[in-house]
């Protein structure tokens, strides 16, 4: 054969090159799915984001609502779909899930109000009839305008059984009023100033206390600015009818007000005329003639004790005051002291300060002021100052009393604090003073016991005669003895201080002696201040003046 | 032992010179007024009353415990002697004088420290010296106003007189001529009270001519 060559290396055939291909893990295939997913991805982040605040709603029963088709209606707006009816816990309410819309989200905040929109038959009249076609709907009243939420902050709420009596979007101002009976007045009854409906009543509701019945009403813009301070509510329903010696006087509101019931107010206190703020309260008067009757302001229930009869004080008896009637008497009972074991007289009255006049207003501002709110700093200071209440006689024919309240200087100071109602001491009257002093001194003089004293009078002289007789038969010579022996000390006293007694003698001696003592200390002083040297030296010689010794 | 060291011979022999140089004090005498027993004569006679010589007073500038000597010339210069003494205060001196010569002479006993009985007459003098001078080589003075009152006595009156005794002294020998001196005015104006006394208070002779008589009321 022929031989095996091996190709040389330079033949000119280059050498194969291996290239490896890259192995691709992931193929093409797989963008498909992905694609896929992040587009579903997003769709489902959309309609996510895109959704609205679930909310549900309580309501007593589902009656026309479906699940799916009920519609949530803002201002006619659809903003949402009721999406699930469910019952709670214990099946006794129905919860309703609403999903609202994103855009409507802020409706899902404190105060707003659900309900379901079915024909109605109100004492106003029919109401969702367009119903009756469409289904019901849940309608909302939120809050709108400067204060709305724009975000959900509630998502649990109780539906309304009833549509609202005033949605939020209505302007005006609501009022408390206070009356004794709900008379017949209903939600929806009107309001009337000057016999134009202005508003509505609203709402009413039994006090806690239950002697009241709270009725708040809601008087539209822009008449709600004719409810001053001073205003006066009474209810206007039915017939108002006055017989009397002016005739027969028939007054109604209006028709409406005949069958529905109706209030009606009317400035009657022109003395404040400030703007009542919404929420103010009022009270309900019965009549046009109750409301209108006293302008007088608040009353002031004030009470009084008199420990005297009150024979001739009626209810209605006058409470003068520096000759102003600022008063009546309401109520009159008795009550029982135990600590003085008697019966006494309580008086019940009611003032009317704002008789006063501008004085009450200023002196009102001034305790406003002062931080006074019930005015019991002023009274106090006046009760120091000598405010009491007196009886007095309004006709002698008759015996018949009134009260007085007056400044009296010399009354006596009495504690004072604050209640409700307020007590003002009393003083008696002058006639009744004067009958009591009289009293008091018959019965000191009753109690004097005059035989007793007699009695004492006459053992007390027998016993001083007695005692005179002892004097004479047994001091007097024991008191003569002592006058001698007194004498006997005394002549022994003058023996010793006698000129030549020892004791005169011995202390002139030693006076005496002293004063030589004194004498010589004062020679040695003297000489000693001529010549000091005399006590190292001694005494020098005396030359005689004017002569040379010898 | 320290302390001797410094005790030299030298400044131990000063002192010693100079404390002998001190000169002793002169031994002092001492005078009285007061004269002699044998001087007087003692009156025999007895009376009924009885004499109270109450203490006297003398001006403060012969109250001194030395005898004050006076310059004749001097002005108001006073030497006080101070090794001639008086044994006894000056105003003693005098009144023990006065009451020693008056006894005497009236003859009454002096009740000034005893007590009287009560019924007795008593004469009461009282002398105010306002003038005792010893002048050097000059004359001797007493100035003395004096009173005497009865108590108890019978007719009497008191007498309120005032004498001045004027008596020479020696030139040489002067405190004790002067102290003579002043004992004979001493016992002068003694006379001259009893005079008074014995008048019953109705007037005073003078003792002798040296005694002057002022005023007597």
């Amino acid at each position: 054969m022929a031989e095996q060559t091996n190709p040389p290396s330079d033949d000119g055939i280059a050498a194969p090159e291996v290239v490896r291909k890259k192995e691709r893990r992931i193929g093409w295939i797989w963008l498909v799915p992905v694609v896929a997913a992040l587009v579903a991805l997003s769709l489902v982040l959309r309609t996510w984001m895109q959704e609205g605040p679930e909310i549900s709603i309580t309501f007593e029963t589902a009656e026309g609502l479906e699940v799916g088709k009920t519609q949530v209606r803002y201002k006619d707006v659809v903003v949402g779909t009721v999406d699930g009816i469910r019952f709670n816990d214990d099946r006794s309410k129905v919860l309703v899930n609403v999903q609202l819309s994103k855009d409507a989200a802020g409706l899902a905040a404190e105060g707003t109000n659900f309900w379901v929109v079915r024909p109605r038959l109100g004492f106003s009249g029919v109401s969702g009839l367009n119903t009756l076609l469409s289904g019901a709907f849940i309608n909302v009243d939120a809050r709108d305008g400067a204060g709305a939420e724009t975000s959900a902050t509630q998502f649990e709420f109780v539906g309304l059984e009833t549509p609202p009596p005033v949605t939020h979007d209505r302007a005006g101002k609501r009022f408390m009023l206070k009356a004794a009976d709900l008379g017949s007045l209903d939600i929806g009854s009107p309001v009337y100033f000057r016999r134009i409906n202005v508003g509505r009543v609203i709402g009413y509701s039994l006090d806690e206390s239950g002697d009241a019945v709270n009725v708040e009403v809601f008087v539209d813009s822009p008449n709600d600015k004719f409810v001053t301070e001073g205003t006066r509510f009474w209810n206007a329903s039915g017939i108002d009818l006055q017989v009397d010696t002016g005739g027969v006087k028939l007054h109604t509101q209006s028709l409406m007000s005949l069958a529905l019931g109706g209030v009606a107010f009317a400035p009657v206190n022109v003395n404040q005329d400030k703007l009542a703020k919404a929420g103010t309260q009022f009270e309900l008067y019965d009549g046009e003639a109750a409301a209108k009757a006293n302008p007088d302001g608040d009353p002031f229930p004030i009470r009084m004790r008199f420990d005297q009869s009150i024979r001739g004080l009626a209810v209605g008896a006058t409470v003068d005051f520096q000759g102003i009637a600022l008063g009546q008497v309401t109520k009159i009972s008795i009550d029982f002291d135990n600590e003085k074991k008697r019966f006494f007289a309580v008086v019940d009255a009611v003032l009317y300060p704002e008789r006063l006049g501008p004085v009450y207003d200023r002196m009102h501002a001034r305790a406003q002021a002062d931080g006074d709110e019930t005015g019991g700093r002023l009274i106090s200071v006046m009760v120091k100052y000598g405010l009491r209440g007196q009886l007095r006689t309004a006709n002698l024919l008759t015996g018949q009393l009134y009260i007085v309240l007056e400044n009296f200087p010399k009354a006596e100071p009495v504690e004072f604090h604050m209640s409700d109602p307020v007590v003002i001491p009393t003083i008696p009257g002058n006639l009744e003073q004067l009958q009591q002093q009289i009293t008091n001194i018959v019965a000191k003089i009753d109690k004097i016991p005059f035989d007793q004293i007699s009695r004492d009078l006459r053992t007390t002289l027998s016993s001083t005669s007695r005692l005179l007789q002892n004097l004479d038969k047994t001091v007097a010579p024991d008191l003569r003895n002592t006058l001698q022996a007194a004498r006997k000390s005394l002549d022994s006293i003058n023996e010793l201080l006698a000129r030549d007694g020892s004791l005169p003698v011995n202390a002139e001696r030693a006076m005496n002696e002293l004063g030589r003592a004194a004498r010589s200390l004062r020679g040695l002083a003297d000489y000693l201040q001529v010549h000091p040297e005399a006590l190292i030296r001694g005494r020098g010689d005396d030359p005689i003046p004017g002569q040379i010794r010898n | 032992m320290s302390v001797t060291r410094y005790l030299t011979l030298p400044p131990i022999v000063t002192l010693a010179v100079l404390l002998a140089g001190c000169v002793g004090s002169p031994s002092a005498r001492y005078y009285t007024l007061q004269s002699d027993l044998q001087a007087t004569t003692p009156s025999t006679q007895r009376v009924d009353y009885q004499i109270e010589v109450v203490p006297v007073s003398v001006p403060q500038q012969a109250d001194q415990p030395q005898i004050m000597l006076r310059e004749d010339q001097g002005g108001g210069a006073l030497t006080p002697m101070y090794s001639d003494r008086w044994s006894a205060p000056l105003a003693d001196e005098i009144r023990s004088a006065l009451a020693d010569r008056l006894t005497r002479q009236l003859g009454a006993l002096d009740v000034q420290t005893l007590t009287p009985a009560p019924d007795v007459p008593v004469w009461r003098i009282q002398v105010d010296v306002q003038r005792f001078d010893m002048v050097v080589g000059g004359p001797a003075r007493l100035d003395a106003t004096w009173r005497v009152r009865p108590l108890k006595v019978q007719g009497g009156r008191a007498l309120v007189c005032r004498s001045i005794v004027q008596l020479p002294a020696d030139q040489f020998k002067v405190v004790s001529s002067l102290v003579e001196a002043q004992q004979q005015a001493v016992k002068l104006l003694a006379d001259t009270i009893a005079s008074a006394i014995q008048s019953g208070g109705a007037n005073a002779t003078p003792a002798a001519q040296s005694v002057q008589m002022l005023g007597c009321a």
